[in-house]
């Protein structure tokens, strides 16, 4: 017995005490997803009374291109925080409507590699300089530039060895702390992409980084490991491979994660933890406790999002999502996407009528398909992200949550997702201002989200109306399948476009869809179309001699029935062109559809006959969400008064309240 | 309590004459608003096959592409709003005395003791009236400007929002006690200077003085009846969304019932004036 207990003691003990560890994540696809240009291993310590990081990093770099690399670039993303010359903060003293300026020195925020060494032995570290390749602002040190001693060559597998540090601001643009809230997000100096730019020459794609523009990295593998206090709950991207406590108060958190573009993590003492699965996909939800009654609408968002993006689009691969909310304090960290790892938002008490909350979730999920998997430019072309994004969010919950009420139902005031997408555009000051398909740091704040998330999604919404859901589904899939895990530009998602919409039907009503989609990103036109008159003009019955030579000449006198001549004057008061349909309806309930090219600008349709037109509607099914004023669509010679009379009721009952309870004050 | 809940009912809807006149009037102010909205949709988009869409439900496509449109037509109707709540708080002042006097005298209450009483007490009631204002507009900076002051501080300083959330709520219940404490004040205030004939600052120091010594009853009578008014307020947007106002004939109903409603505001506050009297002994 004594044995027996001494063999279980020397056998089992020491695994109590051994670092946790969970299988079936490194590896995690038995096969490559991607070309893995850029693979990082980094150790990396916090501090939480400092609020710094200090870390060594070792990046394998491989050469994919046919061209030697001479140079490294790297974003320093943190330095951005830094003060108020950088190309970020300039010449705001707000960021999402966070003022920031009466800081102390401690709430900015660096980054700074004390060294580099290339594996071999050489000592780049004397090589490094920041650069400003975009807009020459000196005081700018988001892009990290490294001569290297010799070229890396085509093929060739060069390996890095950084040390650096690195001060988390107080949150200023999602990253950083706020109290014991931190959020590391770009925290790292991360590779631009080596590629080949429009012009066809091979170098660094490798942006500062402004105050309207997200990122752009390789894929890769990346092996993170974190040593905090033992206190801090923690989320990341990837998985966790081990954890291991290191006896002082720390523990030392391993996370990898394979075939992702750029790596994530926040800490919290506070979060609770929800787990759940959907199919073979880990769903780890880290939220804030004073939100925890809204983890279920979370978790059924998400689930809905995985499900609808599986059949409409294709697989999600990872094995795990994780999910973080943080506290309110921490907001500004929120509602952002990271591979694998999504931050989202919320207040206490949210009601279950107003669905921003699944909103959220699903719009930074939906990120993980285009931005993670589809990895184009977001900082040159972010509408091939975000407006895909803001596409499929506004289908997932309407899908869900039900059409015209999706994101508010409260007290008959109603609105889905995919209405306030297209009024987002539509009700832009000027929607010419500019064309969708240009360098984030072109816009300003006001034309930014209404042109690449809202305008580029009402096309896809218009696409999809025009040409069927399982069409739309088509292309998506096709321009999925061809472009995950690599980098497409707009040409490319154009091309899938074109070839796509060819395969599917008539091909010159194709090219017209291919056209309007082409019109929408790449000019700054805008849609109108109206019905400005109809007209009934009373003719007289024949009367009269009517034939063509004497024998069969025959007299009418006018006492049959009389005709009209009708006329349907439609005006294209925008200047886009784009060929429409045209419902007309008779007075006897019987329609004709017409068809209009819009390259006149105005047109009249005449008719003649013996029934009175009583209106007519421009595109009836309302299919071109890109119409900017849907109301002038239609005209009709019967109004229905009932709506006004509704109104006016309502508004006589409202302010009569207002006069009884003001009335009160006095 | 429960005779005096009893007796104000009573009495008040014994005296719908008065009732009626304060509604005709009240309609008649509205009525210049609604007409105006009907007539801006009508011009506007009254002939696009868009409004039918207004009749089954609100519909926020068709309600944002008229303002971008013709928000310009909108913007007359808010400054008549304003202008037509600034009569109106005058008219509020002659209907209070009209229905105050009627509270002294319940059994003698004719539609002629309404204009009597309004005519008569319409300036003292008026002084009364812009002290309570006054009044009202400092207690609504005491606790709306430390809010707007500290809200975000607090959101910041505090581990999570819940405390800040709770305290905002707790404020706001605070802001509705007091400003129902300051009308019932107003009320006794201008009982007593009818029953006395006092001064109008004898007539406040007094009437805080019998609001004070009756508090208990007078906040208990007067909740109730405001409990009651967000009872019918919550039934008639219930029968609203079971229903809708989505054919001209649910139209015309759903018109009377509002109407209605109104109407039994204005008995409500009737019944109010006539407790109050009851349990201060005019």
């Amino acid at each position: 017995m004594y044995s027996r207990l001494y063999i279980f003691s020397f056998l089992f003990l020491p695994l109590l005490a051994a670092p946790q560890v969970h299988a079936q994540c490194d590896p995690v696809f038995k096969q490559p997803l991607s070309q893995r240009a850029a693979n990082y291993e980094i150790h990396v310590a916090l501090d939480d009374q400092t609020h710094t990081v200090d870390a060594t990093q070792t990046i394998r770099f491989t050469n994919t291109s046919p061209v030697p690399v001479s140079e490294l670039r790297m974003y320093m993303y943190l330095n951005a925080f830094k003060n108020t010359g950088t190309t970020f903060l300039k010449g705001t003293s707000q960021i999402f409507g966070q003022p920031f300026l009466d800081r102390p020195a401690d709430e900015w925020g660096w980054i700074d590699v004390a060294q580099i060494t290339r594996e071999g032995g050489a000592d780049l570290s004397g090589s490094m300089q920041y650069i400003q390749p975009d807009d020459g602002n000196t005081d700018d040190q988001s892009v990290l530039q490294v001569l290297l001693d010799k070229p890396v060559q085509p093929g060739e597998t060069a390996v890095f060895n950084l040390k650096w540090r690195a001060k988390m601001p107080k949150t200023i643009s999602r990253a950083g702390h706020s109290k014991d809230f931190y959020m590391f997000c770009h925290w790292f100096p991360q590779l631009g992409v080596f590629e080949q730019n429009r012009a066809g020459e091979w170098g660094w794609n490798c942006h500062q980084f402004f105050r309207s523009t997200e990122f752009y990295a390789d894929f890769g593998v990346y092996d993170v490991h974190v040593t905090l206090a033992d206190k801090f709950v923690m989320g990341a991207s990837g998985c966790l491979v081990e954890e291991k406590n290191n006896g002082n108060g720390t523990v030392t958190r391993h996370f990898h994660a394979e075939d992702v573009i750029d790596f994530a993590w926040s800490v919290y003492p506070r979060f609770q933890v929800r787990e759940e699965r959907w199919k073979d996909v880990q769903i780890r939800l880290l939220i804030a406790p004073e939100h925890a009654a809204l983890a279920p609408r979370y978790l059924h968002a998400l689930k809905f999002a995985l499900s609808y993006l599986e059949e409409h689009v294709g697989k999600y691969p990872y094995p795990g999502i994780t999910v973080v909310d943080p506290p309110f304090h921490g907001l500004h960290s929120g509602l952002m996407e990271y591979p694998t790892l999504i931050t989202v938002g919320t207040f206490y008490g949210m009601p279950s009528h107003l669905r921003m909350t699944e909103s959220l979730v699903v719009h930074e999920f939906v990120h993980q398909y285009f931005m993670g998997m589809v990895a184009s430019n977001e900082k040159e072309e972010a509408w091939l992200d975000e407006g895909f994004v803001t596409y499929f969010e506004d289908r997932i919950i309407d899908a869900e949550y039900g059409e015209k009420e999706s994101l508010v139902n409260v007290f008959g005031y109603r609105l889905d997702n995919r209405e306030l997408t297209r009024l987002e555009y539509t009700t832009m000051a000027n929607p010419r201002e500019g064309t969708t398909a240009r360098p984030g740091w072109l816009f300003s704040e006001s034309n930014f989200k209404a042109l690449i998330y809202s305008k580029t999604a009402t096309t896809l919404r218009t696409v999809q109306e025009l040409m069927g859901e399982a069409e739309m589904d088509r292309i998506v899939k096709a321009y999925f399948e061809k472009w995950k895990f690599r980098h497409p530009r707009g040409t490319d998602f154009m091309a899938v476009l074109k070839e796509q919409l060819l395969a599917g039907r008539d091909p010159a009503f194709a090219l017209q869809v291919y056209g309007l989609f082409e019109k929408s990103i790449f000019d700054a036109v805008v849609l109108d179309y109206a019905v400005t008159r109809i007209t009934n003009d009373a003719m007289p019955a024949e009367q009269g001699v009517y034939g063509n030579n004497a024998p069969s000449f025959t007299y009418r006198d006018g006492s049959g029935a009389p005709g009209f001549k009708a006329k349907v004057e439609v005006q294209r008061k925008g200047d886009w062109v784009f060929p429409v349909e045209i419902l007309v309806t008779f007075e006897d309930g019987s329609t004709q559809v017409l068809n209009w090219s819009g390259v006149e600008g105005s047109k009249i349709f005449e008719f003649t006959g013996s029934k009175k037109v009583v209106s007519a509607q421009i595109d009836p099914e309302q299919k071109i969400g890109l119409d900017i004023d849907l109301n002038n669509n239609s005209l009709t010679l019967q109004p229905a008064t009932a709506p006004c009379w509704k109104y006016a009721a309502k508004t006589i009952f409202w302010v009569q309240n207002l006069m009884q309870t003001t009335g009160f004050l006095m | 309590m429960s005779s005096v809940f009893s007796k104000a009912f009573k009495t008040g809807t014994s005296q719908w004459r008065v009732a009626a006149i304060v509604y005709f009037v009240q309609f008649c102010l509205a009525l210049t608003l609604g007409m105006e909205v009907h007539n801006v949709l009508g011009a506007s988009i009254g002939k696009s096959l868009e409004i039918n869409k207004l009749l089954a439900h609100y519909d926020h496509t068709v309600f944002s592409d008229f303002l971008k449109v013709h928000g310009a037509s909108i913007t007359p109707l808010i400054g008549q709003l304003r202008w037509l709540l600034l009569i109106w708080l005058l008219f509020s002042v002659f209907i209070d005395a009209g229905l105050l006097y009627g509270a002294t005298e319940p059994e003698q209450v004719k539609g002629s003791t309404f204009w009597q009483g309004g005519a008569r007490y319409f300036f003292p009631f008026l002084k009364i009236s812009l002290v309570f204002l006054v009044l009202v507009l400092i207690w609504t900076a005491l606790i709306f400007v430390p809010i707007a002051m500290f809200l975000q501080p607090a959101l910041d300083y505090f581990t999570s929002e819940i405390i800040p959330v709770w305290t905002v709520l707790g404020l706001l219940v605070l802001y509705v006690v007091g400003l129902i404490k300051f009308f019932i004040w107003s009320v006794v205030s201008r009982l007593y200077h009818i029953q006395m004939g006092a001064t109008v600052p004898g007539s406040l120091k007094n009437g805080r003085r019998i609001f004070w010594k009756n508090k208990g009853a007078l906040l208990t009578f007067t909740f109730g009846f405001f409990a009651l008014q967000v009872l019918l307020f919550v039934i008639y947007w219930w029968l609203e969304s079971m229903s809708g106002m989505t054919t001209p004939v649910l139209i015309a109903v759903f018109f009377v019932l509002q109407q209605a409603f109104v109407f039994f505001r204005i008995q409500i506050r009737q019944m109010v004036y006539d407790g109050i009297a009851a349990i201060v002994g005019v």
